[in-house]
């Protein structure tokens, strides 16, 4: 026999180490819920959708960005906050399936029920949804604004100096974030009321939809008062982004009035999210 | 001998349905079958074990804690298999139960290692690799025993292990559970509703009957070493019992085949058969010694292979 030979006790045996506490299993989840939903470290069926709907969110940066090398100087080009109108079908169908996927097989498959007796609760549980969804969400609200901000600034479009630079860079990074967690705080709240992916993705797209136009024919043809605009999930976290960047914006509201809408729309979600789950622990 | 869990006059209610009602009983070391019908409270007493539930009256303690209060500090030094095996087909079984692991605070790396030595340990040293979907029920619940066990809890609540399986499936599952109540040293707690795996697992047992604790003590205790003389007749076994019953034995019918009837008692044997031709019935069989909890008390039996 060779000196090298071990034999190997693969035998059950009894646990004598560390054992950690709710943060680490708090961010174990959030990063395997964000590998989940991306399809990674799963089957090639499951990575197709989140490539191709992230590819076409990507594609109109890219084609910025050659528009950009072509450009003559003092040619008119999109604002960050006007980049938007060219994802945002991008944004809705990857907010309808991602958010789906991070909670409603959890209570479909019952697993939910052994996350409620981990070192995770109700509470804690949902917030590491939250921040995956958060998480994923920004890659399409963020990084292609971020492709476009870069190519502007490579190419002598961008803002004129340092600060300026730094400034727009945290409008960006702001704008985006503000965005996944708006759309994503209020997907997984919708997500909840069903344990079918195909339910919640349809009242999500629904529920943005139907809330924007039985809005728009409210304040259109019914003369509503300015504020009912700050009931349109649809509209509201974008015209956000153009006070954001001191843009020119469609509702007549004061800024905070709208920042103050969408931080209730995004703590009634996850007031939503917190009833349900406790109540889901509890069953 | 400390308790590993105890309930003090426990009471739940569902708004006005009231699952548990002055439930008491002590939980001991080795396996412990919760035996009741389906609603007799099993899932209810469980989430209470396991602190989702709080109890609307009583005391409950586990592992020397306050579940409600002691949080993720006691779910860690408890496995639960739910119900369910309903997981997420796609996922291999290794990874599943290394993520459960990981949930209940073991380090990433020996959650690896520690979630093959449980695969291996439960007979899923070959499947482990293979994606849950794809499995028989009774290797779905394996993988669902698995992930109970693998983080080396002091408590284990296994709700149903036996649910959904073949009677082959069946008897291997409660031979696994008995292995590991008795091999690997773990405290466990098996909810049924079948008399038959409680008592073939179990050393003690808490009979939950419409939310009370009807019975609660080791195996031996209840049986209280009595072996009664056991009657089975073709038909007629209630008219025989009370024959028995007017010449002074206490015969218990469980149906109309089959009696019990204590063994100590003097003339026992001699009038059971008196009795039999009293009444021309047919015996099949009359046999001291082979006792269960089924005999001793009214309750459903397993069905019959």
């Amino acid at each position: 026999m060779s000196a090298q030979a071990q034999i190997a006790d693969r035998r059950f045996q009894h646990y004598e180490g560390r054992r950690l506490g709710v943060a680490y299993s708090f961010w174990t989840l959030v990063v395997h819920s964000i590998l989940w939903v991306l399809g990674l470290k799963r089957s090639a069926r499951y990575k197709i959708v989140p490539i191709i709907v992230i590819a076409i969110a990507y594609l109109p940066s890219l084609v910025l960005i050659v528009v950009v090398t072509v450009a003559p100087p003092g040619t008119q080009l999109p604002g960050y906050p006007d980049f938007y109108q060219f994802i945002t079908a991008a944004i809705y169908i990857f907010v309808a399936l991602t958010a789906p996927e991070l909670i409603c097989p959890d209570r479909r498959h019952g697993t939910l029920r052994m996350y409620m007796t981990s070192n995770l609760g109700p509470t804690t549980y949902i917030a590491a949804k939250l921040v995956a969804v958060w998480a994923v969400l920004a890659i399409v609200t963020t990084g292609p604004v971020l492709i476009e901000f870069a190519g502007y600034s490579l190419f002598g479009h961008g803002p004129a100096g340092l600060v300026k630079s730094l400034e727009t860079l945290g409008e960006v990074v702001g704008s985006g974030l503000m965005l996944a967690v708006f759309f994503g705080s209020v997907a997984l709240a919708v997500s909840s009321l069903t344990d079918r992916n195909a339910f919640a993705a349809a009242g999500i797209i629904l529920g943005f939809l139907l809330t924007g136009a039985a809005l728009g024919i409210l304040q259109g043809p019914l003369k509503a008062p300015d504020w009912v605009a700050l009931l349109n999930v649809n509209q509201l976290p974008f015209q956000l982004v153009f006070r954001f960047y001191q843009s020119f914006s469609t509702i007549n509201v004061p800024t905070w009035q709208m920042a103050a809408a969408a931080a209730a729309w995004v703590l009634a979600a996850i007031g939503l999210l917190v009833v349900r789950y406790r109540a889901e622990g509890r069953r | 001998m400390a308790a590993i869990a105890s309930a003090d006059h426990v009471q739940r209610k569902y708004g006005h349905v009231l699952a548990l009602s002055d439930v008491t009983f002590e939980l001991q070391k080795g396996v412990t079958g919760l035996l009741g019908a389906n609603g007799a409270g099993k899932t209810t007493l469980i989430s209470l074990l396991l602190g989702v539930l709080r109890p609307d009256a009583g005391k409950l303690e586990v592992l020397g804690m306050d579940p409600l209060k002691a949080g993720y500090k006691l779910r860690q030094r408890i496995g639960y298999a739910p119900e369910d095996d309903r997981f997420p087909p796609d996922v291999k079984a290794s990874e599943l139960v290394r993520h459960f692991a990981e949930m209940r605070g073991i380090p990433h790396r020996s959650a690896v290692v520690r979630a093959s030595e449980v695969l291996f340990e439960v007979g899923l040293g070959e499947e482990r690799f293979r994606p849950i979907g794809t499995m028989s029920t009774g290797q779905r619940q394996r993988v669902k025993l698995a992930q109970a066990l693998v983080h080396d809890p002091e408590l284990v609540l296994l709700d149903e292990p036996t649910n959904g399986l073949d009677p082959i499936q069946r008897d291997d599952m409660l031979a696994l559970v008995r292995r590991i109540g008795t091999d690997l040293g773990f405290t466990v707690l098996i909810s049924s509703h079948l008399l038959g795996e409680v008592e073939q697992v179990s050393d003690n047992v808490v009979m939950l009957e419409g939310g009370k604790v009807a019975r609660s003590g080791s195996v031996k205790s209840l049986l209280g070493g009595e072996t009664p003389l056991v009657v089975e007749v073709v038909q007629g076994a209630r008219r025989l019992a009370d024959v028995l019953a007017s010449k002074g034995f206490a015969a218990t019918a469980k149906d109309d085949l089959r009696l019990t009837v204590p063994a100590s008692t003097d003339g026992v044997h001699d009038a059971v058969m008196a009795g039999v031709v009293e009444l021309d019935l047919e015996l099949r069989r009359m046999e001291q010694g082979a006792a269960t909890l089924g005999d001793l008390f009214d309750l459903d039996e397993a069905p019959a292979r």
